[in-house]
């Protein structure tokens, strides 16, 4: 028989094949050559070795398998058969190992890789001896050849590792270990598992039917693993597209106008694109360079960002334990204060029998001290609840000028022991809706406060009504607040400087409390001062 | 006994030459068969054409019929 075939030109081009196969391996190959371009770059989680092993060895595989399809020489025909049933078995091997290393982030055990070499020793022992291809089969045109025992052996071998990708793929969907990767992992390895398959059928079915054409659909996968690998490394591995696209981008430009200078045959046209070109260089470069940067300060904010996140929230976990750590300490404190606070009252008022006089100023002078305490320790109790968000406020309706009354005749022996004169002003009773221990402690602070940090004159309480608000104005003629000082007043552990003068034993707290409750109860607080030595005016609003 | 030697050796090798030992073996193992199929085809010719359906090995047959004969 006479077959007539066409010359090969550079082994693999040529009219024998069918036009199908140029576009199936031509771009497959493009797709691995980018691929193995892609391990170029540096990507945190990429298992590069194994996976330029399997792109490599697709890559031989699709040439080998071009120089088939093309070639008309026998002698080529079963050399490049031969390197296929060769390579073959290593795709998939390569393809497992990558899996493995991706998956477990660990190569393979050297005992693993000497069993795989084992296996695929016969194979290797087998191609020289022509028991892979047997021989050439001349009784058609179609240049196949007659495999041996060995490119069944292949076959047996490339199910198996398919075989062992998808119990891995089990595992993955199994075991807990892989619950924070398993998205990405099963991508992996179904994009994997999916080019393996598709390709081990394509070739089987291509053995067995003989039909070769058909079979070389079997690399549509290829582009679809490549998709899968794309995705995934872009949205798992930090990578920017943009500076791939660019620096093609501008690749692309430099070979085109590099190109057009030879090509080119008119003068005019060649300085052109001489100028175009000397201009595209530093333009390039700059882009290229600059979207470098951009990415890599985005990046450099980015980590900033979330070390700030993790900070910020170290620093909300310790504020947390500050509090609770108060929250306990606090109540420690007061239960013992409280009884030396009550025997001090019975030993003064004489419960225990007549006290003697040279005892009433140091009584006096320990029922103070532990009324200050207990102060203290109220605050920071307040502070405490407020901050985690304990405080309550058990609303009712009262009368803000009954409860205005009452704080100035507690504290009305205290101003006259001064020598101060404490006026209120309520000409009608104003009903607002508050929590009425909380109000009546923050009015007891604010006049208190007046009557410490005011040393001569008077203190004026003045309740009032202002369309929809209830005012209590509590007017000092003290040391005043200085203009800078006003808008940090209400803030914690701040004192102005004229009151550390008068008094010392302040905490800073009392101000800050009584804002926090006064905006718990829905109302405002605030203070008004002409300056230091001119006394102040605190003013209270709640809705009435 | 020297293969088990040979063995043992390497099994306390450090792992950057145990790699390299593995690379060295299968690299020239993959040169040593293409070299080999190289001169199978290209030097001595030593590969029959078959013009008839009839020369043809049943490659396939054959291993069913092992298969068959030992009983799988």
């Amino acid at each position: 028989m006479m077959c007539e075939w066409d010359v090969a030109q550079f082994l693999i081009f040529s009219t024998n094949g069918e036009p199908l196969i140029y576009y199936s391996h031509l771009t497959s190959i493009v797709i691995f050559l980018a691929l193995l371009g892609f391990t170029l770059l540096k990507l945190k989680q990429w298992p590069r070795g194994a996976f330029r092993l399997m792109a490599i060895a697709y890559i031989v595989w699709l040439f080998c398998d071009l120089v088939l399809w093309a070639n008309d020489n026998i002698e080529h025909v079963l050399f490049f058969w031969t390197l296929i049933n060769l390579v073959e078995p290593l795709i998939f091997v390569a393809a497992f190992a990558y899996c493995i290393q991706f998956i477990d982030n660990r190569t393979l055990s050297s005992k693993s890789r000497w069993a795989i070499f084992a296996l695929l020793f016969p194979t290797l022992v087998m191609a020289p001896m022509g028991l892979s291809v047997v021989g050439f089969d001349y009784t058609t045109c179609d240049r196949n050849v007659v495999e041996g025992i060995a490119a069944y052996y292949n076959y047996f071998l490339e199910a198996l590792f398919v075989f062992l990708l998808l119990l891995k793929t089990g595992s993955i969907l199994i075991y807990k270990r892989y619950a924070g990767r398993r998205v990405r992992l099963t991508l992996v390895v179904v994009g994997t598992s999916l080019l393996l398959f598709s390709f081990l059928i394509a070739n089987f079915l291509g053995t067995f039917t003989g039909d070769y054409v058909t079979s070389q659909y079997g690399h549509i996968a290829v582009p679809i693993f490549a998709a899968f690998l794309a995705y995934i490394t872009i949205k798992y591995e930090s990578f920017e597209p943009r500076i791939l696209l660019v620096d093609t981008l501008v690749v692309a430009l430099f070979i085109l106008l590099l190109s057009l200078l030879f090509v080119e045959e008119n003068n005019y046209q060649i300085y052109a694109n001489a100028l175009a070109f000397a201009i595209m260089i530093p333009l390039g470069y700059t882009l290229v360079t600059s979207i470098r940067k951009e990415v890599k300060t985005r990046k450099e904010i980015q980590q900033l960002a979330t070390n700030l996140e993790s900070a910020n929230g170290k620093l909300k976990e310790l504020d947390q334990l500050k509090s609770e750590f108060l929250s306990v300490a606090t109540h420690q404190l007061r239960a013992p204060l409280t009884a030396i606070r009550g025997y001090a009252a019975n030993i003064s008022e004489g419960s225990y029998g007549a006290v003697p006089e040279y005892l009433n100023d140091p009584l006096h002078v320990i029922q103070e001290s532990t009324r200050l305490m207990v102060n203290s320790i109220e605050d920071y109790l307040n502070i405490s609840r407020i901050e985690q968000g304990r405080m309550k406020y058990e609303k009712s309706d009262f009368d803000i000028s009954d409860i205005s009354k009452r704080v100035i005749e507690e504290l009305l022996p205290v101003a006259t022991k001064k020598g101060l004169a404490l006026t209120l002003t309520a000409n009608e009773p104003i009903t607002v809706n508050a929590d009425i221990g909380k109000i009546k402690q923050v009015l007891t602070n604010l006049v208190d406060n007046a009557i410490k940090y005011t040393e001569k004159g008077s203190i004026a309480v003045t309740v009032e009504k202002k369309e929809k608000v209830a005012r209590v104005t509590i007017t000092d003629s003290g040391v005043g607040i200085a203009a800078d000082e006003i808008d940090k007043l209400f803030s914690k552990f701040t004192r102005a400087r004229a009151a550390n003068e008068v008094n010392t034993t302040g905490t800073g707290l009392g101000l800050y409390v009584a804002k926090q409750l006064v905006e718990g109860n829905g109302g405002k607080v605030w203070v008004e001062s002409d300056g230091l030595g001119k006394g102040s005016r605190f003013v209270v609003e709640l809705p009435v | 006994m020297y293969i088990l030697k040979a063995f043992s050796n390497y099994a306390s090798m450090p792992q950057q030459k145990g790699n390299k030992l593995f690379w060295g073996v299968a690299i020239t193992c993959y040169a040593l068969v293409v070299l080999a199929t190289y001169f199978r085809m290209y030097v001595y010719h030593a590969y029959p054409i078959y013009y008839t359906e009839d020369e043809i090995p049943d490659a396939a047959g054959e291993i069913w019929t092992a298969i068959s004969e030992l009983g799988l």
